[in-house]
């Protein structure tokens, strides 16, 4: 018989999925008509689009079942899209303290921080 | 014990590696969507900060057509149905169910792109582009580049479409782990759309 590598379908389970799916995307465009305030809306948001995600990842993907060397190459992928996610906004308090208004300075001043700031 | 092979001259049977119990395709099918995953955070993640940065921006729904993206999202949410139904039918060694799924996965993926095609077109009869200001270059490159990832998925669903009708390389032990290996890439493009929609659309 046939080796299969391959994950044994199961088209009762894709379609629940499916149903689902269609589900969360309704859920998706209801939340955003709720007015939620900014940072509650971006996490509701967010959290559906996980779900859904979850979902694909799991069923469609096979996921659910797969070896481990495939969830391992996953975990670090996550580890580092979440440094990605982070790092770039990770000092934007120090920014903030740093930020000065533009003064016009000599050339001896040049590295002097400007007025009112140390 | 050889696992299935196949009939036509220089077959060679196929057993999955021993090691990892994954097959090379199937392995080397993941590492490259974690670097495409990298490559669409990398954008989500300039988006964030562009955004946050910015001194307006105006919410999604204010500027974009979200019924159409809407019907989009189920648009790609069918076709990654439709594909794990194909792969299902190929498993079954069922030609005709595999084609037609693979027909109706070509098929939605396409008006996924005409529907594309009417939202860039409306953009651009208003003087919008992507030089027009950061929300548009914003929207107009993560939609791109997920667009052209829809234009490439097509080309592959195509070429083993076309394959499917020569004998040889429907019964090769390797076609099933291929189309698995397509789903893997089309089902990750499905799920881009699925943090895009919201992202821009919704917020």
């Amino acid at each position: 018989m046939t080796d299969h590598a391959a994950h044994r379908p199961n088209v009762a389970l894709y379609l629940k999925v499916f149903g689902a799916l269609l589900v969360l995307t309704v859920a998706t465009v209801a939340v955003s008509h709720l007015d939620l305030p900014k940072g509650p809306g971006i996490a509701v948001g967010i959290l559906i689009a996980l779900v859904k995600a979850g979902l694909v990842a799991a069923f469609f993907m096979h996921l659910k079942g797969e070896k481990a060397l495939i969830f391992g190459l996953l975990a670090v992928t996550v580890f580092f899209m979440l440094h990605l996610f982070v790092l770039p906004v990770a000092d934007h308090h120090a920014l903030q303290e740093r930020i000065v208004p533009i003064v016009p300075q000599g050339p001896g001043d040049i590295g002097k921080p400007a007025e009112g700031h140390h | 014990m050889s696992s299935g092979a196949a009939s036509f001259p220089g077959a060679f049977p196929v057993h999955p590696d021993t090691h990892s119990g994954i097959t090379n395709a199937k392995l080397g099918m993941w590492l490259f969507l974690a670097s495409e995953v990298m490559l669409f955070a990398t954008l989500f993640t300039t988006y964030v900060v562009l955004r946050v940065a910015a001194p307006e921006w105006p919410r999604g729904w204010e500027v974009l057509n979200v019924p159409l993206a809407m019907a989009n999202t189920f648009i790609l949410i069918s076709s990654s149905v439709t594909m794990v139904l194909a792969y299902a039918k190929c498993w079954d060694k069922d030609l005709a169910g595999f084609r037609r799924f693979m027909v109706l996965t070509i098929a939605l993926a396409l008006a996924f792109l005409v529907i594309k095609g009417f939202e860039y077109g409306a953009k651009f009869e208003h003087h919008h582009y992507p030089s027009t200001s950061i929300f548009y270059a914003v929207y107009f490159t993560l939609t791109g580049l997920h667009g052209l990832h829809i234009i490439g998925g097509i080309a592959i669903l195509g070429y083993f479409l076309a394959m499917s009708y020569r004998q040889d390389y429907w019964e090769h032990p390797l076609f099933l782990g291929r189309i698995e290996g397509t789903g893997l890439y089309w089902h990750f493009v499905d799920l881009v759309w699925i943090f895009l929609f919201p992202a821009l659309y919704l917020l």
